[in-house]
Formats: structure tokens, C-alpha cells, sequence
């Protein structure tokens, strides 16, 4: 047992409102550069649809993420020997098309304009070239545009959807659709990280983050291929790659990260978690249907005395531990099992995790007409207007049970509210819930608060980051002694 | 601004007008140091160099004319103008220099940068009986055998090396319609070289080179005699058989445009699975 720390985060989808404050407060924090200007290390995704970089899914096209081969795994599109072909000239990359055009507006000419008859208007002008542009596409195009024929339909996740179930999807009276926040999942076996052939890319032993070494980058760009999330993205400033950092310098001062921090409907949850490395090339090589149970399965119980003795011994600290035993993120995953990675079929074990959303449950539609008035205000799951097989597509490798074992016990949790708060189901109707989906009464309370009430401190249990440990993996501290502090970047010149 | 101020300044002034003082006399220095050597003109050595391979003195005619009593058949203001650019003599219409050019085969007479103090102590080099020449006696080629033919083949491609070192002639030179795409093409193609410079001549060019580039690289790893003859058969052949490298430059452009679509098609091909176009819908992508 290789007992190892990994800070992890759970995205309750059933709260996503779709602000993009997030993306917002990432894009003023960290990419509001030359060069990053088209990179959003947070997105925000309606779905269905096809996402930023477009149709990022269709592996066919972008040949990201792992394939099983044999009993091990390999890169689809950049392993050793290809990435070594195609080392100048990689072919599976994202143009800026796939991505857009970035641009802003000449806001000067609304103040500076002389008098005219007509009001003055501040024109897009394009970030790359400096000119004026047309806009026609841009990261969130498609945003609540369900059913749209360029986006919607071309969503890849519909490719076990049958061509009359996809038609039924869009018809105006049954239109749905759901956010789907993206950031980097520091994933505990990054396809990024494999591709690097400058050895720039590392996961942080104290934490999991994993981080792109500006300075060893050689901007070949094999991890923007293999990353299956295209959460890798190439800045033609610096000639250099660049993702998302976890905002590890808020992290280590006891900060959410500006997303996190941000969010709106609060559907973000931070916390440590304890796994097992020693099992990191098993698991990821495993059947595609024991994907998901696995991926769970690596995560520890940092209650578990051995668990805890493997990671002392492994330098991690009692606060590391006694803070993963607080996470609202094991809850999830692992005592709930409420949380699902994003397309755990690419293999790269993600330690992001999605509570589907239970939303669009309500309202079912009989004969294209709403049934909103039946005393059964919910509908029964298997009706739900978002098809299980999508969920499915997205969460579970297409496991459509486990889909709905998940939303069987949100369901469950519901009817257990109603039942506290308007009284009207009946106790047997809502134990019988709770027992078919193996929930304790406090369990759905706990379920509740969690989702619901939990304040900030609750929602992000941040442990101390303890940087003085990660120095003396690399250092003596003693060098490092009196190098801090405040100073100048570049030696000053003076004299004659 | 305060006085110390001031006087750090001033000093610093004074420092920058020493130190260009010690650039100018260290500059000054060098000028005259080299307008010394220059002045160093040692005519032998010069005659040697520039003059021997294509001049005797009392050896008769060469490539150029015997220059045995040169100073009593022209004028000295003539020779010094001769020796300094004769192409320009013969441009400005001088019949004695243009008499010459026709005799010679209008062989040109490479410019000379000397003063006229210089021409004149080379004359009275000359006037002393020039050099010490060391008559070179080979056989003419035309007693060349096919044996001495192909070892000058041989020599000439550089399947064998030069006793003494030398690079082989192709490095530089083309001759006929050898191999595919000739020789090199930094200096002159000697296809008809025998017929330029005829049998002594050649014979001169080869054991005693005149030309700058050919003297760096042949006076420390001279050829010996036997290679220069087989040589010299080699070239008499090649220009007996008189079919000029044809436009192997020519090949070289088409070779290269060729290879170029060559090279272009095979990227095409390999790379066929490529991501060819956008996913974007507004950009023209997702069938």
C-alpha cells in the first residue's frame, strides 16, 4: 500500500445554475493574458451539447485519454512511438477554431466618439489578429441552447442514443438540459502527464495537483492531445502549455480556489482524500464495466488504522489525515457514493466528481402534454425526460444502473424531506425509499445538510498545506532559510 | 543638485577622456604595425605566387608570354600599367596589349595590386633572370596508355586517394558526362581544360598550381608526378571525347523541385489521418 494525498472535488450538478461566475473569476485570476486570452481553465457546459473545445468527447476525433491494450493501457494519440513521429508536427490537435476566436470590445470609442446622430457602439475586436471581427462562435455558444441542430444534436454522448429516442430528446415540449461545470480533474493517472516528452508536467506529492513546469515546457503539445478533457491548452504567447493550477497558492494559504470560492449556487466541494498509488496501473487497465466501481474503490478510508499507519509512514501529516477524515468529498464518492467521475472510459482516474442531476425529473410529459397537476409531482426516475443512457454516457462508462441506483437515493433523500418539511407522503412510502436505496434516515439528513445547508467551512475542508514538508522532499530547509519574504525579482541595477 | 554630485560626475568625465585616449593610441598603433608589414614586398616571392605559373623567364612561352627581357622590349610605364590591370589596357585600345590578348588565346591576365614602386622591383627581379625554374619534363598524353587513363579516372572521382593527401578533383571540379550529377560545381568544368591549356600548360597546373584556392590546398600535399600525368590523361581523354557535363545545375533544380513534391507527398500520406478540419459548426465542421 503506497498510501498518497489528493485534494478532490465534487460539482453537485443538481445546483449548477449556469452563471459562469466561476469561469469569470477564474478568467480574471489566471488567464487574463497574452496568450490565454481563449483558454477558460473553468468552463461551464450546457448539456446536451458539444462543450469547449467543440465536441471535446468525440475521442475519434481528438484521440485523447487511455485505451486498454491487453492487460495494461497505452496512449490513444501520443504514446511513446507516436509522439516521437509526430513530435513536430502533432495531428490530433484542437485548432483555435475548435476552441474560438477570443476577442473584446473597442469600449473607448463609447466615451471618446465625437457627436453624431447615431449612438456610438463599441466593436469586437479580435485578440489574436488586433482587428475588427465578426463574431461567430465563441466557448459557450451553444449555452441553454438544447435541441439547437449545430450543437445539441452533434452532442457525442448521444451515440448509443437511437436515432427516434434523440428525435423524442428535442421536441419543444420535451426539451432538457443540464450545466455541466468543467475543470482540470488532477486525475490520479493524467494522459497529460504520460504524453510530456519534456518531462514538464508532475502531480505534487503533498496534494495531487497536478502542474505544468513553465520552464521544462518545450510547447510540444502532446498533452493537449491526450488530455481527453482538453483541459491542456497552449498559450502562442509564451509558447507555452498551460491548465489549471487547483489555485494552489490559495489552497496552501487555506483559500478555496477563486471558482470554488465564487460559485454562486454553492455546488462545489473541496477536501482531502487518501489513496492507493500501488494500484494506480491496475485499476486503470481494468475492465471498462469495473471502471467506475474502482475508480472509487482507490480512494481510502482515512478512518481505517492501517490506511492511517501506511500514510504516516509515507510522511503524510496527522493534519492531512484528521482533514481527509473531515472531507466532504469522501462523503460523497465513497460513503454516499452519490459522486461520479466525468468519463471514467478514459481511464485517467479523475478526481473531479458529478452529482447528476436529479432536476429535469419533474413534469412528465403525457402525449407531449405536461402532467403537472397528478398528486405524483415526481415522476418515476425511469420516466425522467433526460434519458439514463446519457447520464450514463457521461458518468458510468454507460452503466445505466448505476446512474440510477444514484439517483434512486437523491430521490430518496427527497421524498425524505417532503416528508419532514409538508408531511404528505406518508412514513412507509419514504421508508420503503430509503430502504430499497440502502439509506439510514441520517444518512438522507446528512445528505441533506451537506447539499444544502453546508456553509463554507463545511463545503471546503482544506488542510494546512504545509509547505515546509514539500520543501524538505526537495531541500534541506535550511537552505531555503531567509529566501522569503518580500524582495526584488530582478537584481537592481545602479552606478554608472 | 548637490556639489559632490557634480564632482562625481566630473570625474567620471575625466575617466571616459582617458580611456578614449588609450583606445586612440592603441588603434594608431595597429595602423602603423600593419601599414609595416605591408610594406614588406618581397618580389620573388611575389613572382613565385602570382607570376610563375603562367609566366617563364627565358623558358619560353606559356600560358602567358617569356618575360626574358621584358624591360628592354617595352616601356617601363607600359608594364607597370600591364601588370596593374591589363584588361583595362586592352579595353582602353592599347594595340600592343590587345596584339597579345589575341595571341594568347585571349587568356586574361588576372589584376595585380601593386604600387608602381612594387611592379618596378619586380621588374628588376625579372631583369635578373628570374627564378630558378625547374624544368617540368612529363610525358606528353598523347603517349598516355588506357591504364594511365583509368588510374586518372580514379583519381579524379577519388575511388583513389592522392598520395599525398590532396582532396580528389571532384570535390570541386566536373569533367564530361561523369556520373550521374557530375561533379562539383564550385569551380570550373575541365572538359575541355587540354585544349585551354594545352599539354604543358596542364602539366604546369597540375604539378605547379598559379590558382589561390588550388595553391592552399595542393602546395603542402603536392601531387607527384605519376598521378599528375594520369591525371593530365584523364583530362586529355575527357576532352578528346568532348561531350560537356550536360546542365547538371539544371538537374539539380529539377531534382529538387522533384523531391520537394516528393517529400510533400509522403508527409501528405503519412500524416492522412490527420484532423483535417474543425469541429466548429460556424467554421464549417461536425458532419
Amino acid at each position: 500500500m503506497d498510501v498518497r494525498a489528493q485534494v478532490s472535488v465534487v460539482f453537485h450538478l443538481d445546483k449548477c445554475i449556469g452563471c459562469h461566475t466561476c469561469s469569470i473569476a477564474c478568467k480574471n485570476v489566471w488567464t487574463d493574458r497574452k496568450g490565454a486570452e481563449y483558454m477558460w481553465w473553468n468552463n461551464v457546459e450546457t448539456k446536451p451539447g458539444t462543450g469547449y473545445p467543440t465536441a471535446w468527447e468525440n475521442q475519434e476525433d481528438y484521440k485523447g485519454g487511455w485505451v486498454k491494450k491487453g492487460n495494461s493501457i497505452e496512449l490513444k494519440g501520443a504514446g511513446k512511438l507516436r509522439a516521437f513521429k509526430n513530435i513536430f508536427h502533432n495531428p490530433n490537435l484542437p485548432t483555435i477554431d475548435d476552441y474560438y476566436e477570443p476577442w473584446t470590445y473597442r469600449y473607448e470609442d463609447l466615451f471618446n466618439s465625437p457627436e453624431g446622430d447615431t449612438q456610438p457602439v463599441a466593436r469586437p475586436v479580435s485578440l489574436l489578429t488586433g482587428k475588427f471581427m465578426e463574431i461567430k462562435a465563441g466557448p459557450n455558444w451553444d449555452d441553454d441552447l438544447s435541441g439547437s441542430p449545430d450543437y445539441a444534436r452533434k452532442d457525442p454522448n448521444f451515440k448509443n442514443l437511437s436515432q427516434a429516442e434523440q428525435e423524442a430528446l428535442f421536441q419543444v415540449e420535451k426539451l432538457v438540459m443540464f450545466y455541466l461545470p468543467r475543470i482540470c480533474n488532477h486525475c490520479l493517472n493524467p494522459a497529460c502527464l504520460a504524453a510530456c516528452p519534456s518531462g514538464a508536467i508532475y502531480k505534487r506529492g503533498e496534494d495531487g495537483v497536478v502542474l505544468i513546469n513553465q520552464k521544462k515546457c518545450r510547447a510540444w503539445r502532446m498533452c493537449v492531445t491526450a488530455c481527453p478533457y482538453k483541459k491542456t491548452y497552449y498559450n502562442w504567447s509564451t509558447g507555452k502549455s498551460e491548465k489549471c493550477i487547483l489555485c494552489y497558492p490559495r489552497l496552501e494559504t487555506g483559500q478555496a480556489p477563486a471558482c470554488m470560492h465564487s460559485c454562486v449556487g454553492r455546488i462545489r466541494y473541496l477536501g482531502m482524500m487518501l489513496y492507493d498509488a500501488d494500484l494506480i496501473h491496475q485499476f486503470a487497465s481494468a475492465d471498462e464495466s469495473k471502471l467506475l466501481d474502482l475508480s472509487r474503490e482507490i480512494i481510502l478510508d482515512p478512518r481505517d488504522p492501517k490506511v492511517i499507519e501506511e500514510a504516516r509512514k509515507n510522511g503524510i501529516h496527522d493534519s492531512v489525515i484528521e482533514y481527509a477524515q473531515r472531507s466532504p468529498v469522501y462523503r460523497f464518492v465513497k460513503e454516499w457514493g452519490l459522486a461520479l467521475p466525468l468519463h471514467p472510459e478514459y481511464r485517467t482516474l479523475p478526481m473531479l466528481f458529478y452529482v447528476p442531476p436529479l432536476l429535469p425529473i419533474m413534469g412528465m410529459s403525457e402525449e407531449g402534454v405536461y402532467e403537472s397537476l397528478t398528486e405524483g409531482l415526481f415522476t418515476d426516475i425511469e420516466q425522467a425526460r433526460l434519458p439514463i443512457q446519457y447520464l450514463a454516457s457521461l458518468f458510468t462508462a454507460g452503466n445505466e444502473g448505476q446512474i440510477r441506483e444514484v439517483l434512486k437515493k437523491m430521490m430518496a433523500v427527497r421524498l425524505y424531506r417532503r416528508e419532514e418539511t409538508v408531511g404528505d407522503l406518508g412514513a412507509e412510502a419514504v421508508q420503503k425509499a430509503l430502504k430499497e436505496t440502502g439509506t439510514s434516515r441520517e444518512q438522507a439528513e446528512a445528505i441533506y445538510r451537506l447539499t444544502s445547508l453546508a456553509n463554507f467551512e463545511e463545503r471546503f475542508v482544506i488542510p494546512p498545506s504545509h509547505r515546509e514538508e514539500a520543501i524538505v522532499m526537495l531541500d534541506t530547509e535550511f537552505e531555503k532559510k531567509g529566501t522569503g519574504g518580500f524582495g526584488f525579482r530582478m537584481a537592481v541595477g545602479r552606478g554608472l | 543638485m548637490k556639489a559632490e554630485t557634480w564632482k562625481e560626475i566630473k570625474h567620471c568625465q575625466n575617466i571616459n577622456r582617458w580611456v578614449s585616449l588609450l583606445f586612440g593610441a592603441a588603434l594608431l598603433g595597429t595602423l602603423l604595425y600593419a601599414a609595416a608589414l605591408h610594406a614588406a614586398f618581397d618580389a620573388a616571392e611575389y613572382y613565385e605566387k602570382k607570376c610563375s605559373s603562367c609566366h617563364t623567364v627565358g623558358g619560353g612561352d606559356d600560358v602567358g608570354p617569356d618575360l626574358k627581357g621584358v624591360g628592354e622590349r617595352r616601356s617601363e610605364d607600359w608594364l607597370i600599367k600591364m601588370i596593374q590591370s591589363s584588361q583595362s589596357m586592352i579595353s582602353a585600345g592599347d594595340p600592343v596589349a590587345t596584339q597579345l590578348f589575341e595571341k594568347f588565346k585571349r587568356k586574361k591576365m588576372p589584376d595585380h595590386d601593386l604600387s608602381p614602386d612594387e611592379v618596378k622591383q619586380l621588374l628588376a627581379f625579372i631583369q635578373q633572370g628570374g627564378p630558378v625554374e625547374k624544368p617540368i619534363d612529363d610525358k606528353p598524353a598523347t603517349a598516355a596508355t588506357p591504364q594511365d587513363i583509368q588510374l586518372g579516372q580514379e583519381l579524379f572521382l577519388g575511388s583513389r586517394p592522392l598520395a599525398n593527401g590532396g582532396p580528389a578533383c571532384i570535390s570541386c571540379h566536373s569533367v564530361g558526362s561523369l556520373g550521374p550529377l557530375g561533379g562539383g560545381s564550385l569551380a570550373l568544368d575541365l572538359t575541355q581544360v587540354y585544349s585551354r591549356y594545352e599539354d604543358a600548360g596542364l602539366s604546369k597546373a597540375l604539378r605547379k598550381t598559379g590558382f589561390n584556392i588550388m595553391r592552399e590546398i595542393y602546395v603542402p600535399r603536392p601531387l607527384t608526378g605519376e598521378e599528375a600525368f594520369a591525371l593530365k590523361a584523364f583530362l586529355f581523354q575527357a576532352d578528346r571525347q568532348g561531350q560537356e557535363s550536360t546542365g547538371f545545375q539544371k538537374k539539380f533544380v529539377f531534382l529538387g523541385v522533384g523531391g520537394c513534391v516528393l517529400f510533400l507527398g509522403l508527409m501528405d500520406l503519412s500524416w492522412r489521418k490527420r484532423r483535417k478540419k474543425t469541429a466548429k459548426p460556424s467554421h464549417g465542421g461536425l458532419s
